[in-house]
């Protein structure tokens, strides 16, 4: 159920987009609200990725207007959107891309220590992140001597520490078993909904959509249904 | 707001990878330690040659504030009142200083050898120092080992005068010997002098200290030592302490340039401190930028190598850097990143440079030291010492070495998309684009083919710089070295036909076909270093060849006779009259012709005038023409009295050339000549003007000459007479053909010595740099190796597989390396070295020597890459880097 | 270090030969020293201008100037000027030795220089006239006729005079027969020549300043083979230049002892240029510690003589202008003390001008 007294956070608008004659995007709207988990689903090429670098802002629109809480996306220049994933967009990988020379608290503190927030809250924030997803014991641990669901739940407490609008999901699930899959989708529901972090997650699996609540589901570039 | 950024990523991000790979950072630490070495050595060893060449007087005098001397020849004593009574009562020092050189005599056995050490002895008024005051001075006659002093109260003064009238002493250099001997053997003119060493020279804290070779004799004394009784060879000039002492100053240079002009000529030149090195600085200035920019060799080749290992990285690392851009990082910040990694590098391999340098330079500082020696003027360096100002240069050339070779992976670097775009596979990173241009490498050869059209940089003092022709060397190098690799692929193509059958050659072969960029910056850098040593190799066999040509031509005569105290270019050590007239009416010589060289200055350039018997029927062949004389005037000593031929270096240096007027300065006022002929001669850099001997001894008022050729009777033994004469005067080298044949060219091959240790540097590097690239190759190629492991290859199929790569890398590399230095061969005989020293060679292509080379570098590369492929099949397929 | 350098110049300069030993006492003036150098002899008749010039049968000679200046704005200086010349105890090379000082009244400040050169193009003596330099110092006679010189010395670049002297007083001859005895020994005596009083003009930079000066000068040229006796430790030295026109000169040789050698004499010379041999006192006032050699030297004297003119004693008493006039010695290592004075008389009026030399104060010349 989408929360009562809902603020839009973030507001796509007739956003389209081809490579060559092909359009990938057509003319694609919808908006997501603070605390709203919206799973975004399709076949293979039906432009989920595209439309999920848009709003991440690697990828641009040929036209329309991604809107994160008043800010234009599509108008931002490289730095501009470096500064926005720095600062209000989180992501979680589906290859997880932890820094493999970074411990685990150094990962997940690294987008802290980008917005240069002082070294004790840091620490604070990092420490938090660390009991929320249960693996403080293994703070100090590199990823190559993490499991794949460990690290996944590093990637999820990186993409949150830094209090983000957002959360972009690309397949958190796709790499990991069942049962550590099951576990990582039920800590982002969690953890957006103490954050109240607008949640955008790409997805196949039907299990993953059933933590969102809404889907919208995407062929040929269109959205074709929304739940 | 990103400056805490930097550190953090540095030290989290960069600084981890390279503690992860601990023997590639080393090795890149290295390869521009080398690179930075090399540099400091040449340019220490530089430095020391030149500093140790200086007026002397400094050790005793501090700085004076002006100084005289006659454009040739010396001054008569008498300047000395005339000087006084035109300065009026003024307080001013006037130091009359006289200069002269002296060699130890030979060791048994080595009279035949140049290359000892020569002494600096020098003559002041070892009474009149004391007026000026200076701490020091008085100790002269105050040492603990001083026999002038000691123990001889009772005699009075007759202790201290003794210093002055009986047998001359000599005062040493601290640094001579460990405790000083009690006599020192000298070979001055053609005697052998047994001189007591009086004492130490004292050493003040605002003087240099006197360098190990320098002597000090009493003023009248050395006059009469080296029968230059009335005459000094300067003056130099303190004002005293005061003040307006730069008005005083002022004033005094007016009247002393005054005081030296004579008619249109000039009695004496007016210099200030310092001029006398900075002569010596043009003169060798030449020598030494030659120097500087081949010790540049293995830099250059280490920067090929720096960008690759960093252009390595960039791709090994592209995931971490994506990351770093999905988490918001700019791009502005991974260049930073990445050219601070290249600075840290460059900064670590500039600190370790600058110890190797060091350390090197001590070495070098010898070689140099005897080439300095043997083309230029008197010098004896011992060390090389390293300076805040060396070791800044050093760091900032480690740094911006590396900051220039890392510019392009930074850039690249900074490209990196974020991860969500890497994820779902982008284009691989290009690497190095600018390699792949086989248009930019053609520009290159093309603006180089311009550049060797253009005259060489002139400098005061007559030296010249053939800046265009290096800059023509470095264009032609970079184009080489991009237009190599376009060779790999033909290369493959026609290496299938028989490497198909192997599976090893055929996945070498492969990956050759599609040369990465790093196939190509390695053979790049080997083309480099191949190309810049095989064409040394050239120029010094073109070099040798023609010297060997000249000296054939040149020494005809059966004995050559000269001081054996002149061991150096600058030496002025002669044979008195009476001597040379002794050995020409030897009964055993047939006939003999002498050689005078005076040193003048024309122009304000130093160059020499030297007096012949042109008349001599055996002078003419001697001479190796590059203009003959259009008639026989000048050989003919009724007309002949204005006329002079000069060497090639001299028609370079003064840009003269036959039919032009010149006009000499000597004691006897300025002779005028005109240019008859030009010869080559390979032994002089300074040039020399030669005129019939005659005029040489009238103007100067010289009868001793500088060297004797003989040519003995039929039926007489060189050997015999030669060594009859040395018994008869001891002081004397008396060389025969070969003897002196063989010492020239040794002493020719000496002064290359430190350019070949500089060449295997830069081949060294260049090799190490293979190697490098094949690891890096190989750690690219991970998952490949792991497919070949998984398919059954052993590991010796592998390192097959990886030296067949290295060797083709390598045998392409020598193929383009060898057909650039041809072009460089020919670009330092006919632009370079004759623009930068006047003297035309004849080109010879050492083909042994070159097929060596190759042959080397090529099994060089085999076995590295093999060595490489080694390590490469053990590689852990899931380990970091 | 400077105990060194001071044995050797001690040794080689200078001393060497005011100290050579006394061999023998033959009690008439023998021609030569044992070393074959000329002994002033009795009866000796001078010729001028040839005997103003260098005398290089005998080992030492000097030209010895001190004086006193004004300048036109009425501040005070004294200067001296000395031109050694000393030959080798082998008669084969002479060395030249000068020393220039000058005392700035005002200011209290002293300066010198000395300077050394051997026979030659920087340092000589003519033999004919009185002409001698040493580098760009000179005296030398400008007109020998009316005894007219000049003077160019100075003291680095810091102080320089070009002075012009004409005598107003006939040259002096002091000692007995024209010899002047300086100890028992018969070689132990000078030819000791004396232009009492010269008027002096010229000019006197100072630094940036150039000052017009004029004033009165002292002159002596003494020419020796050999001086002091072994016993003797140094000497003291006044020459007074009286408002009345009249003049003094006093030597005190010291002995070991403490006492004054018998051949210490105290000569008057009258307006006309006379001269009259008198009794002396000699009483030390004060005393002026060297800050630099640690020397004690005598700083207030009065020499006390009978005068005369009318048999009366007269007490002067010399008070040094500037205390600090030590000359510390820097090539000859011999410190002495040479310094203008201002002459009271018993009333304490100033009657008159002096320089006082004071040797042997610094050490024991002989060691």
């Amino acid at each position: 159920m989408p929360p009562a007294l809902a603020a839009t956070v973030f507001q796509v608008s007739d956003v389209t987009k081809a490579y060559g004659t092909r359009r990938v995007l057509d003319a694609v709207s919808f908006s997501v609200e603070a605390g709203e988990r919206v799973a975004l689903t399709g076949p293979s090429g039906s432009g989920k990725t595209t439309l999920l670098n848009c709003l991440g802002g690697v990828d641009r629109p040929d036209s329309g207007a991604i809107t994160l809480n008043g800010l234009r996306i599509d108008q931002l220049n490289s730095d501009e959107l470096a500064r926005l994933r720095r600062e209000r967009v989180g992501t979680v990988f589906q290859f997880f891309h932890l820094l493999p020379t970074l411990s685990a608290e150094e990962n997940i503190g690294l987008p802290l220590q980008l917005l240069h927030v002082p070294t004790a809250e840091r620490r604070e924030r990092v420490q938090h992140f660390l009991d929320r997803i249960g693996l403080a014991h293994r703070a100090t641990a590199l990823p190559a001597q993490l499991s794949g669901g460990e690290q996944q739940r590093i990637a999820i407490a990186r993409a949150l520490v830094h209090r983000p609008d957002l959360i972009l999901a690309d397949e958190p699930t796709g790499n990991l078993d069942s049962v550590n899959g099951a576990n990582i989708l039920s800590l982002l529901r969690e953890l957006t909904d103490e954050t109240r972090t607008a949640l955008i997650l790409v997805t196949h699996s039907e299990e993953a959509a059933t933590i969102c609540h809404r889907r919208i589901h995407l062929r040929d570039g269109r959205i074709v249904d929304r739940t | 707001m990103s400056a805490p950024l930097l550190p953090f990523l540095l030290r989290r991000f960069t600084l981890r990878h390279w503690r992860l790979a601990p023997k590639q950072s080393a090795l890149l630490v290295v390869i521009l330690a080398l690179g930075v070495a090399v540099f400091v050595a040449v340019r220490l060893a530089n430095r020391a040659a030149v500093a140790s060449f200086s007026n002397f007087t400094d050790t005793l005098t501090g700085q004076s504030d002006w100084s005289i001397q006659a454009p040739a020849g010396t001054l008569p004593e008498s300047v000395l009142p005339e000087l006084r009574a035109a300065l009026d009562g003024r307080p001013v020092h006037i130091i009359p200083v006289i200069e002269a050189s002296a060699s130890p005599p030979p060791t048994p056995g080595n009279e035949e050898k140049f290359g000892r050490p020569t002494y600096t002895l020098l003559g002041v008024d070892l009474i009149s120092i004391a007026n000026l005051a200076r701490p020091q001075d008085r100790s002269f006659f105050h040492q603990d080992n001083n026999s002038v002093t000691r123990g001889k109260a009772s005699e009075g003064d007759r202790g201290f005068w003794s210093a002055f009238n009986g047998q001359p002493q000599v005062w040493i250099s601290p640094d001579f010997a460990p405790t000083p001997p009690a006599q020192i053997e000298l070979v001055i003119d053609e005697n052998v002098r047994s001189l007591p060493v009086a004492g130490v020279i004292p050493t003040a804290p605002d003087a240099p200290r006197a360098p190990a070779s320098l002597m000090i004799i009493d003023l009248a004394q050395l006059q009469k030592l080296t029968g230059k009784t009335g005459r000094i060879d300067r003056v130099e000039f303190l004002i005293e302490d005061g003040p307006r002492a730069d008005e005083r100053r002022a004033e005094l240079r007016g009247i002393l340039e005054k005081l030296g002009h004579e008619g249109d000529g000039q009695r004496w030149a007016v210099t200030a401190p310092g001029a006398k090195r900075d002569t010596a600085e043009a003169m060798t200035r030449a020598f030494r930028l030659n120097l500087t920019i081949l010790s540049l060799i293995a830099l250059l080749t280490g920067l090929y190598l720096i960008f690759q290992a960093l252009d390595g990285a960039v791709v090994r690392r592209r995931p971490e850097i994506a990351i770093l851009r999905s988490l918001g990082v700019e791009e502005r910040m991974i260049r930073r990143l990445w050219l601070a990694e290249s600075a840290l590098l460059g900064l670590a391999g500039g600190a370790l440079g600058l110890l190797l340098g060091w350390a090197g330079a001590q070495v070098a500082v010898r070689a140099v030291g005897q080439t300095v020696n043997a083309l230029y003027y008197a010098t004896t360096v011992a060390s090389a010492n390293l300076t805040v100002t060396e070791a800044l240069l050093g760091l900032a050339l480690g740094v911006s070495a590396a900051l220039v070779a890392g510019f392009w992976p930074a850039r690249e670097a900074a490209r990196t998309p974020p991860a969500q775009v890497l994820q779902r596979g982008a284009p691989p990173a290009a690497g190095a684009r600018l390699w792949r241009s086989f248009g930019l490498g053609l520009a290159c050869i093309v603006a180089g083919l311009v550049c060797v059209q253009l005259p060489p940089v002139r400098f005061t003092g007559g030296g010249r710089f053939p800046f265009a022709g290096y800059a023509a060397a470095f264009l032609w190098v970079f184009g080489a070295g991009i237009s190599c690799s376009f060779l790999l692929p033909p290369l493959a193509r026609l290496a299938r036909a028989t490497g198909e059958r192997f599976a090893t050659a055929r996945i070498a072969l492969g990956h050759l076909r599609m040369p990465s960029g790093r196939h190509r910056l390695a053979a790049a850098a080997l083309v480099c270093a191949i190309g810049m040593t095989a064409g040394m190799t050239i120029l010094v066999a073109s070099f040798e060849q023609t010297m060997q040509g000249w000296v054939r031509r040149a020494l005809q005569a059966d004995l050559y006779v000269s001081s054996s105290g002149a061991q150096s270019a600058s030496s002025e050590n002669r044979i008195t009259a009476s001597a040379a007239q002794a050995l020409a009416h030897h009964p055993a010589v047939d006939r003999s012709a002498v050689l005078v060289a005076e040193p003048i200055v024309l122009d304000g350039v130093p160059t020499l005038l030297s007096g012949v018997d042109l008349e001599d029927p055996a002078t003419r062949p001697d001479l190796p023409w590059v203009v003959p004389p259009r008639d026989n005037a000048v050989f003919d000593p009724a007309h002949n009295g204005h006329l002079a031929l000069v060497s090639e270096s001299f028609t370079e240096r003064f840009r003269v050339g036959v039919g032009a007027k010149l006009r000499l300065p000597t004691p006897a006022g300025i002779r005028e000549v005109e240019v008859a002929g030009v010869f080559a001669d390979y032994g002089n850099e300074r040039g020399s003007i030669l005129v019939e001997h005659r005029y040489v001894r009238d103007w100067f008022s010289e009868d001793a000459v500088t060297s004797v050729s003989i040519y003995v009777k039929p039926g007489v033994d060189p050997d015999t007479l030669r060594v009859e004469l040395i018994k008869l005067y001891p002081g004397l080298s008396v060389f025969t053909n070969a003897r002196l044949k063989s010492e020239v060219l040794r002493v020719f091959r000496q002064t290359f010595s430190i350019t070949h240790a500089l060449e295997v540097i830069g081949v060294a590097v260049a090799m190490t740099g293979l190697a490098l690239t094949l690891i890096s190759v190989l750690l690219d190629r991970r998952d490949e190796l792991t497919t070949l492991r998984a398919l059954g290859f052993r590991r010796r199929q592998i390192a097959a597989s990886t030296s067949l790569e290295g060797l083709a890398v390598s045998a392409c590399a020598v193929a383009s390396g060898l057909v650039l230095s041809l072009a460089l061969g020919w670009l330092l005989i006919h632009v370079i070295n004759k623009q930068s020293f006047g003297w035309t060679l004849t080109t010879a292509v050492p083909v042994g020597r070159l097929a060596l080379l190759g042959a080397g570098v090529i099994a060089t590369g085999w076995i590295v890459s093999y060595a490489v492929g080694l390590w490469g099949a053990d590689l852990p397929a899931d380990r970091e880097e | 270090m400077k105990s060194t350098v001071l044995h050797i110049f001690f040794r080689g300069l200078v001393l060497s030969c005011l100290f050579v030993s006394f061999r023998g006492h033959a009690s008439e003036t023998p021609l030569t020293t044992a070393e074959g150098f000329a002994v002033p002899q009795p009866g000796h008749v001078f010729s001028f201008p040839h005997d103003h010039g260098s005398h290089p049968d005998f080992k030492i000679e000097w030209w010895y100037l001190t004086g006193h200046l004004f300048a036109t704005d009425g501040r005070r200086f004294g200067y001296q000027a000395t031109f050694f010349r000393n030959a080798s105890s082998d008669k084969t090379a002479e060395l030249h030795l000068a020393h220039m000082a000058l005392t700035d009244v005002a200011t209290g400040k002293f300066y010198y220089q000395e300077r050394l050169n051997r026979e030659g193009w920087d340092a000589g003596a003519s033999t004919t006239t009185l002409a001698v330099h040493n580098g760009p110092w000179s005296l030398c006679f400008a007109d020998a006729a009316t005894e007219q010189m000049t003077l160019r010395g100075g003291i680095r670049a810091e102080a320089g005079f070009n002075l012009t002297l004409a005598p107003v007083k006939p040259l002096v001859v002091f000692g007995e027969n024209g010899v002047s005895r300086k100890g028992a020994a018969p070689t132990a005596a000078s030819y000791y020549l004396t232009f009492p009083r010269l008027r002096t003009e010229g000019v006197l930079t100072l630094g940036a300043e150039r000052l017009k000066v004029s004033g009165e000068t002292w002159m002596d040229h003494e020419i020796s083979s050999s001086q002091l006796d072994q016993n003797q430790v140094g000497w003291d030295w006044v020459s007074i230049q009286l408002k009345d026109g009249r003049e003094l000169m006093f030597y005190r040789m010291r002995l070991r002892d403490g006492t004054a050698d018998p051949a210490s004499s105290l000569t008057w010379v009258d307006a006309g240029g006379k001269t009259h041999r008198s009794d002396f006192t000699w009483e030390v006032l004060d005393h002026w510690t060297s800050p630099t050699t640690g020397a004690v030297y005598p700083s207030r004297v009065r020499l006390t003589a009978t005068d005369p003119a009318n048999g009366k004693a007269s007490a002067f008493t010399l008070e040094p202008l500037v205390k600090n006039q030590e000359l510390t010695g820097h090539l000859d290592g011999i410190p002495y003390w040479e310094g203008a004075c201002r002459v009271l008389d018993a009333e304490g009026r100033e009657t008159g001008s002096s320089y006082l030399e004071l040797t042997g104060y610094a050490h024991d010349l002989k060691l």
